[in-house]
């Protein structure tokens, strides 16, 4: 196994756990007792200590083993948080992070002495809260604070001596799961690790073989004995050659901790039953095991005692418990009492139940031995575990593969559009038919690539409670985020782009848009202050609006200051969309003072750039005295699109298919109807056009037909406007290709896209002809009133 | 995989060349059902298999079963060293029940420390011997 893709591994885990553990810090400022934001805190720095360790990253493990060791105090309810130290504990992920990441850089860093300084500053405070909650609890647990002195004056055996803090944690927290089995913890005689390893029956078509997994354990330890279990193994007619059956029971010696033999068979976690047991483990481990293990108790106690992992006694004592275990689970179901020691040993046993449970099924050929799982409580799944299991269903992919494909399929949905203009050239019916199958498998195929690439903008969404948390702590204001519509999927890239833009208008919003709490009582609002997260999808976009309940914009205010900068005449007549707009022109605040947060006047006409680039808008509402919203409208993707076919003079343009509502014939009644101007009545509304032909300054010479003219009717951010086309040849399979610099500065084209007969076609932006159409009826209009 | 056959009257001695793996199983497993049909004395050489994984041992395991169970006796000869290997790691000399001669080197290389007693591969009665 490569240890730069074992690393790997360790970094996007590490930092998964680390934002989790914002998350639980975040939330347990609602309560701070709370007992599963607790654990999760806990687990996660407990969890990247381990694996720093694994990698001898001594920087992150002498730091996280000294938050912990705090941590642990106040999870026994010996120190109590506040404010300020969920301050301080933010610090120390925002730390620890931090170490993350020149970890990934290099695997023996120099910490910037302005990092070190930080880190010794969260040290030394968090030293002083061990010592306060020590010397309120006196001499008890005396121990743990001289084992963080020790590991500070050792530094480099760190990793030994948190190993050591692991395992007598380890007994302490099965001291305290299982009260009432105390006198059966007795540590078994086995001074090797025991390796429980049942792979399940595809594990060879995910390519994996255990083989080589159980090869990687020689080279961090040594294998005593491994008894390969053949009992599924049915007769060569019934044997499925690509399944596996085999099972494998190992005695390891190692030195090594639970983590970094768990490690070893990462990859093979999702396919497998594993349980590991530590040496001298006590025998209640050893049932869990039994209990859930896919082979029958008889076999795995007799495997076992073959192996000399477990003596003859301690198979006796084994069945007392089982007894006993039986009695209890029935009473914590009943009463509930039993006291919550959600941690790390239980909740990683919790995890490898549920496999079990799947595995327990599909092995038919297991004959029920009559003892019945121990049952977990179901509050034991802690968010952090149910975290962990949507993690192992997914894979992680490399983006670069995924780009990759994206264009392969794009060139593979242009060739077959050629393909099948061939065909129909050729009237071969048969190879008409055979080709529309094909367009039909191509389009899946494009619909499925391009959902691979979407992703929930929840989590991002999610990023943004700690800034405004921090906002809110800054600015003394009370303010909190909601999110609304966080499942809403779209394109990776444009989650990656949208970040930013949201952050500056997150951060308007704290600063302009929310009162002090003072001002807001007075007002007769609520103290708190709400900024809310909205994403939903609209006619093939996606809208995302950050809205406030703030003072909302001054319109004579946004006025003024852009007739004093010279943005606007001043007796130029403006409607109200207009005015808020021009909030998002280059070097325009209205704030009266400039704070860090915003008011410098840079951040709106950026947003704006950044959405555009994203081929999407940005519009404003507000209302003075209640808030404001911003509504950013985005593609729902950057690259293949369902377009619309149609024909201007000589050329092809294509539109977003999502964007046409509607085609009408351009009639001669709606040409008398036109009255001279830009607008046809449609249906009683007012529809302002826009001639294509005209707009685009076509001078072909050609006689143009005026009776085959259509109207597509276009829809984007709740207007519509009327594109006059000569020719529609209908839907068509859109590959966008982005058009060269030069091309920066045209109008009311988004791009273009290459037709099946090799010839280009641009794509029209919508949005802007939109647009244009309008502000050409506006001018008429004022023309007429002239 | 290429497999050479050596028939006399009931008896078959298979070559075996190649890589006994994943790729190699299926094909292996329909030549291996029909020879248990024909055939009550069977032999393999393995003497030039250059790769043996665990799909590739579990079959070598369903089929001692498997003839166990048809009364017929199967044995496996001349083990290449890739095979020696895994059977090493898996403890598999006792479960296949084969004499395996080994040469010096081959005692260096492979510690076989488990796995050697023999064990009874008949499906519900495994146990050691």
């Amino acid at each position: 196994m490569n240890m730069e893709a074992v690393k790997q591994t360790f970094l996007v885990e590490s930092r998964g756990l680390l934002e989790s553990m914002e998350h639980a810090l975040l939330d347990l400022e609602k309560d701070y007792k709370d007992e599963e934001n607790l654990n999760a805190i806990f687990r996660a720095a407990h969890t990247v200590k381990g694996s720093a360790g694994m990698f001898g990253y001594s920087a992150i493990v002498e730091f996280t083993h000294v938050l912990e060791n705090f941590l642990e105090k106040v999870r026994k309810g010996e120190f109590e948080l506040n404010d300020e130290w969920s301050g301080v504990l933010l610090g120390c992920h925002d730390h620890i992070l931090a170490l993350v990441e020149l970890h990934a850089e290099n695997d023996n860093p120099e910490v910037p002495a302005e990092l070190k300084e930080k880190g010794d500053a969260l040290l030394e405070k968090i030293n002083d809260g061990i010592k306060a909650s020590s010397a309120s609890s006196a001499s008890e647990n005396s121990g743990a604070a001289d084992s963080t002195n020790d590991n500070r004056a050792e530094g480099s055996s760190s990793v030994a001596s948190s190993k050591e803090a692991t395992e007598k944690q380890e007994t302490e927290e099965q001291a305290t799961e299982t009260p009432s089995a105390k006198e059966h913890v007795d540590a078994v005689k086995n001074e090797y690790w025991h390796i429980s390893l049942h792979p399940r029956k595809d594990v060879f078509r995910h390519g994996l073989d255990p083989l080589s997994f159980i090869n990687y354990l020689e080279e961090i330890g040594s294998i005593k004995e491994l008894v390969t279990i053949v009992d599924f193994v049915p007769d060569i007619e019934e044997l499925e050659s690509e399944s596996s059956y085999l099972g494998f029971e190992i005695n390891f010696q190692s030195e090594k901790d639970y983590e970094t033999i768990e490690q070893v068979f990462d990859f093979l976690l999702d396919d497998c039953f594993l349980s590991i047991q530590s040496p001298h483990a006590s025998l209640q481990n050893y049932v869990d095991m039994i209990a859930t293990s896919p082979l029958s108790r008889e076999r795995l106690l007799e495997t076992l005692i073959g192996m000399n992992v477990l003596t003859q006694e301690e198979i006796e004592a084994l069945n007392t418990i089982k007894e006993e275990q039986k009695k209890e689970d029935t009473d914590m179901l009943e009463t509930d009492t039993v006291a919550l020691a959600t941690d790390t040993v239980s909740t990683q046993k919790q995890e490898q139940k549920e496999p079990q449970a799947i595995l327990k099924k599909e092995v038919n050929t297991l004959e029920k031995t009559g003892e019945s799982v121990p049952v977990k409580k179901p509050e034991n799944g802690t968010d952090a575990s149910r975290f962990q299991n949507i993690v192992q269903r997914y894979i992680r992919i490399d983006a670069n593969k995924l780009d990759t494909l994206i264009n392969q399929v794009g060139e593979l949905v242009i060739t077959s559009a050629n393909v099948r203009q061939l065909a129909e050239q050729s009237n071969n019916k048969n190879l008409v038919e055979a080709t529309s199958i094909m367009n039909r498998l191509v389009e899946d195929v494009r619909d499925i690539s391009m959902n691979i690439r979407m992703v929930q903008i929840g989590e991002t969404f999610r990023k943004f409670e700690r800034v405004v948390h921090d906002l809110s702590r800054e600015m003394s204001k009370k303010i909190h985020l909601r999110i609304l519509g966080g499942e809403t999927e779209l394109d990776k890239t444009v989650v990656e782009k949208i970040s930013d833009p949201l952050i500056h208008l997150i951060r308007n919003a704290a600063d302009h848009g929310i009162d002090s709490s003072e001002k807001r009582k007075a007002k007769g609002k609520p103290e708190e202050g709400f900024i809310t997260l909205n994403a939903y999808h609209d006619t093939g976009n996606i809208v995302i609006e950050v809205s406030d309940d703030g003072e909302g914009l001054n319109k004579e205010k946004i006025l003024k200051k852009a007739i004093d900068s010279g943005l606007v005449e001043e007796n130029q007549a403006l409607s109200e969309k207009e005015i808020f707009n021009l909030v998002f022109k280059a070097g325009f605040s209205t704030a009266d003072k400039i704070t860090n947060v915003s008011g410098r006047g840079v951040g709106m006409d950026v947003v704006m750039r950044n959405v555009e680039s994203l081929r999407g808008s940005v519009d404003i509402e507000s209302e003075e005295g209640k808030g404001t919203t911003v509504r950013i409208h985005l593609p729902l993707t950057l690259a293949i699109i369902d377009g619309f076919l149609v024909r201007v003079g000589k050329a092809a343009y294509v539109l977003p298919l999502d964007m046409v509502l509607e085609c009408i014939d351009m009639s001669s009644e709606h040409r008398i109807r036109r009255e001279g101007g830009n607008f046809i009545n449609l249906r009683g509304e007012v529809l302002p056009f826009l001639d294509l032909r005209n707009f685009f300054k076509l001078e072909d010479g050609e006689d143009v037909d005026e009776s085959s003219q259509s109207i597509i009717v276009v829809n984007y951010a709740k207007q519509k406007a009327g594109l006059v086309v000569d020719e529609l040849f209908g839907e068509f399979q859109t590959v966008i290709k982005p058009l060269g610099k030069i091309f920066s500065n045209l109008q009311g084209i988004s791009g273009a896209t290459i037709l099946g007969t090799g010839e280009v076609a641009l794509i029209l932006d919508v949005p802007r002809l939109i647009g244009s159409a309008v502000q050409l009826r506006k001018e008429e209009q004022a023309a007429k009133k002239g | 995989m290429e497999i050479k056959k050596d028939i006399k009257e009931d008896k078959i001695l298979l070559h075996l060349q190649g890589e006994l793996n994943i790729y190699s199983v299926s094909y292996l497993k329909n030549e291996l059902i029909d020879v248990l049909k024909n055939y009550t004395k069977i032999a393999i050489d393995l003497s030039h298999v250059d790769e043996l994984d665990t799909a590739g041992f579990q079959l070598l395991i369903a089929l001692k079963r498997s003839a166990l169970e048809r009364g017929a006796v199967c044995k496996l000869l001349g083990h290449s060293s890739k095979v020696l290997r895994l059977l090493a790691l898996y403890g598999g000399v006792g479960l296949l029940g084969d004499k395996i001669r080994l040469t010096n080197d081959e005692m260096d290389n492979f510690s076989f420390r488990y796995g050697l007693k023999k064990q009874n591969l008949e499906a519900g009665k495994i146990s050691l011997i």
